[in-house]
């Protein structure tokens, strides 16, 4: 293992292993006494709230399933990324969720024996998880018969291809038919993409089934499968291109699929802003009630407004447009682009889930802080639980891209 | 009462009264608060949360009042007693708890079925409950909360564990004036009395919740 490598897997493992300390101190912590979820002084949705819709929102694999499906061959060398980020992404943020629950230990109640049809929560739980697997079938299905490849060698990296491809198992398991598998791939990729929009757009709905005027907004759903959208093609952009500067190996084919990604990136930054404009005026302008026009200004106004113009629509959404367009073609401004925009994205979360609870605090609810400290150390800790998982799946499996078809 | 007091008023009727025929199918208990009759004393926040175990030195509480004096709202809690501190020369107080919506909110959200309702009443089953706080954010009264021992939400029960055995609510039982009158909806009950005779009104009623507590002399619209 090189140093750079070492450092950068022990700085992530002391961030992770801070961020369990974190998790555990707001759920059974005696030495720093606090009640980050007093709900009837605060906020009862969070940071951590913030932060599972972020990572879950984050549609690459939504994006490689289009793309198997319509048959867009510039992104068939970025599949395997696209699906392990989604596959990812998901995991920590229902990690993240489940933190966030006051009874940790009773998360598979939303599963099995108590579930409710009626709510929109138990229907985005269960079509998140059901993406989860889809994703998790089809990228075996992609990746088997270069597992089955990798197998053939020696190693650690061998033994766990042996294992993934489920090769020990003998028959179907160990024979390659990379054609059958990639049919495979797509049919579960199909579903992988309906659940992936169903799970995006209740998401969404879950925030519409509410008395908060900055939520209560039909168009949430389709906005919340835009945004996906938006931020899957920013992390695949950015992660392909840190990929490539940090191996050192410069794959052509992915840097045109980083070119169209890039298009992708600019378009929906685009409908994005005309769907902020859109959602802000209706939302706060007809003055349908005061709480509406109140929640509204205090986002763009008010406390929220640095947060608002500078990170959500300077950062998130000016700046990258201008980057992309001005440095057509060029990596550097694609990658800041990309990180931008997520800086953005982000933004939008925090101020989504924040900014609309306002309206709850205004009927005579104090205002605590909104972040606690334990609630940031957790959040940095996922994040880089996000970015040690996908370093070590990126390392083990086989990702370079062998075939045409 | 002055011209603008009385248009504010005339203005605000037709949104917050309910009239009783609507409510006939509704089966189960209902509560009655007069807020005419209500000091701000605060006793029976601190019965109610006694009686159910929230701690007292928390600003969180199955049953609170608000002060509303000068058109300022003011939530009193615990940390405020004695609460006639308040002058309430300009105002009136109103105390606030679940409403018990026949079309629950929170009810509908909970993704394990953890809120359900028996005779009327939304009870929280304690050992279901995940903590996901979708209820908090659903309910349009603020009525909800985090238990901070339990670690699950907590919420008025009309305290359904000393109705079972025909007491009366802790809240109702300590009021010293009798702003709260409880008992079961249906015909002949005082409790459907007093709505038949008089005016009253129901919170938020442009939520659609059909809530089960309702306010007597509540002249204008409250948050």
């Amino acid at each position: 293992m090189k140093t750079r490598e070492f450092i950068l897997i022990s700085a992530l493992l002391v961030l992770v292993a801070s961020g369990l300390l974190a998790a555990y101190q707001m759920h059974f912590g005696t030495v720093i006494p606090i009640e980050p979820y007093e709900s009837a002084v605060g906020n009862p949705w969070r940071l951590l709230v913030a932060l599972y819709v972020f990572l879950v929102l984050i549609g690459t694999g939504a994006i490689a399933s289009a793309g198997e499906i319509l048959g867009i061959k510039e992104l068939e060398p970025i599949i395997k990324e696209a699906i392990l980020i989604s596959i990812v992404t998901i995991s920590v943020g229902l990690i993240t969720i489940a933190v966030d629950l006051e009874r940790i230990e009773r998360a598979g109640n939303a599963l099995l024996g108590y579930a409710n049809p009626m709510s929109v929560m138990y229907w985005m739980i269960i079509f998140y998880v059901l993406e989860l697997l889809f994703l998790i079938l089809e990228g075996w299905f992609y990746f088997r018969a270069d597992l089955l490849k990798q197998s053939e060698k020696r190693g650690f990296k061998a033994f766990i291809s042996k294992l993934l491809s489920l090769k020990f198992l003998g028959g179907f398991f160990s024979k390659q038919n990379r054609d059958l598998d990639m049919s495979f791939a797509k049919s579960i990729g199909f579903l992988a993409l309906i659940t992936a929009i169903l799970a995006y757009s209740n998401l969404g709905a879950l925030f519409s089934a509410s008395y908060i005027p900055l939520w209560n907004d039909a168009s949430n759903p389709v906005y919340f499968v835009l945004t996906a959208i938006t931020a899957g093609s920013a992390v695949l952009i950015f992660s392909t291109i840190i990929t490539s500067w940090t191996t050192g190996k410069s794959d052509e084919r992915k840097m045109k699929a980083v070119f169209l990604l890039g298009k992708l990136l600019l378009y929906s930054l685009f409908a994005s802003s005309i769907f902020i404009l859109w959602r802000t005026v209706i939302i706060g302008y007809p003055a349908v009630s005061y709480l509406a026009s109140y929640s509204v200004n205090n986002l763009i106004f008010g406390k929220f407004a640095l947060n608002f113009w500078f990170l959500e629509i300077f950062v998130g959404i000016i700046a990258p447009i201008l980057a992309i367009i001005a440095g057509r073609k060029n990596l550097d401004a694609l990658f800041v682009a990309s990180f931008l925009s997520l800086v953005g994205i982000f933004a939008f979360r925090f101020d989504f889930v924040y900014a609309g609870q306002t309206s709850k605090q205004i009927s005579g609810m104090s205002v605590t802080p909104p972040v606690h400290p334990l609630e940031a150390i957790f959040a940095v800790g996922a994040i880089s639980l996000a970015l040690l998982l996908y370093y070590i799946l990126y390392k083990l499996l086989p990702m370079e891209v062998e075939h045409e078809s | 009462m002055n011209r603008r007091d009385f248009l504010k008023l005339i203005l605000s009727l037709p949104l917050a009264s309910v009239s009783i025929a609507s409510l006939k199918s509704s089966k189960g208990y209902a509560m009655i608060i007069d807020v005419e009759k209500c000091i701000g004393c605060g006793k029976c926040v601190i019965a109610c949360k006694i009686e159910n175990g929230v701690p007292l030195e928390l600003p969180i509480s199955r049953t609170w009042i608000e002060s509303y004096l000068d058109g300022k709202k003011i939530v009193m809690n615990t940390k405020d007693n004695p609460f006639i501190k308040i002058k309430a020369k300009n105002g009136f107080f109103v105390p606030k708890l679940c409403n018990h919506c026949s079309n629950a909110p929170c009810v509908n959200v909970c993704p394990v079925s953890a809120r359900f309702h028996v005779d009327g009443i939304v009870l929280v089953d304690k050992d279901v409950c995940i903590g996901c706080k979708y209820c908090i954010i659903a309910c349009p009264y603020g009525a909800t909360f985090v238990h901070p021992e339990e670690k699950v939400t907590d919420k008025c029960t009309f305290c359904y564990h000393r109705i079972r055995r025909g007491l009366k609510p802790a809240c109702v039982l300590v009021c010293p004036t009798g702003a709260r009158k409880f008992g079961e909806f249906k015909e002949g009950s005082e409790v459907y009395e007093i709505l038949k005779s008089k005016r009253f009104s129901v919170l938020k009623p442009e939520a659609g919740t059909n809530p089960r507590v309702f306010y007597l002399n509540l002249d204008t619209v409250v948050e």
